[in-house]
């Protein structure tokens, strides 16, 4: 099977995902399929796409779900792609050498020419980050935008992997997280940034920075009036007396 | 999600391809609703099927859902099994954009300063579907299936996007019957 890089230089690229500000737009995962269905692994089939159950190829799917009960329920959106990890089974279960680990930054990513399909990986993968294409017959992952982060045609500001760029919400980072001072290291030990299932002994890079505590009790002290507002005057007309009323209480 | 500016956007319809009716838990479980149910929404101009999906987040007198996803059979170029048409539903039957006669005039159903329709303060029933009443607004068995449109062709069952920027020399350029 394949082998991991014997050493590295420590670099880490990967994201960090901030769960307290996501949204759940999807507009992570629409700009990534945007730019990788023309990247790297181009391109990034659809199957059935105005059929009964369409399913294409996507590196970043976001899930929404709601957690607790009653006052205590929040709705959660979770983004998840390939998370680049430091011990990737999906990698070292390749018969053939198409999946692999690259030596410099740590990024998991697949040669087209040499995938079998066998699927394996896809097996292999506890957090479900493989995408098979049945049209090419290869599988496909996230590629951390690697023609994006060291694109010498993009502008310096524009490298950055198309799902953090785009974010609206800035809930996306990305970075070197093999560097303790780095910013997204940073963000990490000041959010208690976290592995997704440890216990699969992974070691994933790409770090999540969990929701904050409810402020909802907050609520529940009335807010105070400020004190002086303005009185309101007859401005001598029914309608805009109305608004007034309106748009001051 | 208005899907249907973008002439039913492939991508999108994968995300989001039909919506349940959001009601909050224990509003529901006090009438007897499970999740899942099936159900009818009833306003004073019409009558809808539509499935539940119960949560926390909210109000426990409000029910919403995603708009603009139900579509009648075949429209857009779906396929007429598609979950847009089968399992998704429009509001549109349960709203009316014009207020009783005053004065001799309709009045727009809209808000007075801005103009935005009033979609947001409809008063609705929601009662467990008995499968009795067979002609509801958005009733597959009684829509029919909208033929397509003059010279649109049949839908791709495949889409290859960005299969042109490989190089000609690249066998995933021509894989899958090509780009459509």
């Amino acid at each position: 099977m394949t082998s991991l890089p014997n050493a590295t230089d420590g670099r880490k690229l990967g994201l960090v995902i901030d769960l307290d500000i996501c949204v759940g737009c999807h507009a992570c995962a629409v700009n990534c399929k945007e730019w990788n269905t023309g990247g790297h692994s181009a391109p990034l089939t659809d199957e059935e796409p105005y059929g009964a159950d369409p399913h294409g190829v996507w590196f970043n799917r976001v899930h929404s779900f709601e957690a607790g009960d009653g006052d205590s329920g929040r709705t959660v959106h979770f983004p998840r792609s390939c998370l680049h990890c430091e011990e990737p089974a999906c990698v070292t279960v390749c018969p053939t050498g198409a999946s692999y680990k690259r030596e410099g930054d740590g990024i998991v990513l697949v040669n087209a020419d040499t995938c079998i399909g066998c699927k394996l990986c896809s097996w292999a993968c506890p957090y479900g980050a493989r995408e098979y294409d049945y049209a090419d017959g290869v599988m496909k992952k996230c590629t951390l935008c690697i023609d994006r982060i060291e694109n010498q045609h993009l502008p310096p500001e524009d490298r950055l992997p198309a799902c953090v760029s785009t974010c609206p919400a800035s809930a996306r980072h990305f970075g070197d997280l093999g560097d303790p001072n780095s910013d997204v290291s940073q963000l990490v030990a000041e959010r208690g940034g976290y592995d997704l299932m440890p216990e699969m002994g992974m070691q994933p890079v790409n770090k999540y920075l969990p929701p904050r505590a409810s402020t909802r009790h907050d609520l529940e002290t009335p807010a105070t009036p400020p004190e002086s507002l303005p009185a309101s005057t007859d401005t001598g007309s029914d309608f805009l007396n109305w608004v007034d009323r309106m748009l001051t209480r | 999600m208005y899907h249907s500016w973008g002439s039913q956007n492939a991508w999108l319809r994968q995300i989001h391809g039909w919506n349940k009716l959001y009601m909050n838990r224990s509003t529901a479980e006090d009438q007897g609703l499970s999740d899942g149910d099936g159900v009818r929404v009833e306003s004073p101009y019409g009558s809808i099927k539509a499935q539940i999906a119960l949560m926390e987040g909210v109000n426990g007198n409000t029910v919403w859902t995603w708009n603009a996803i139900g579509k009648k059979r075949g429209a857009w170029n779906l396929s007429p099994d598609a979950p847009e048409s089968n399992k998704g539903f429009l509001l549109n039957h349960l709203i009316t954009d014009l207020l009783p006669p005053k004065d001799g005039y309709r009045f727009g159903n809209t808000d007075p300063i801005t103009g935005q329709a009033a979609w947001f303060d409809l008063r609705v029933r929601v009662v467990k579907d008995d499968g009795s009443d067979k002609a509801l607004a958005n009733d597959p068995s009684d829509s029919g299936i909208a033929p397509r449109a003059p010279g649109v062709d049949k839908a791709a069952e495949r889409l290859r996007f960005g299969a042109r920027f490989l190089p000609s020399s690249n066998w995933r350029r021509n894989r899958g019957g090509g780009e459509t």
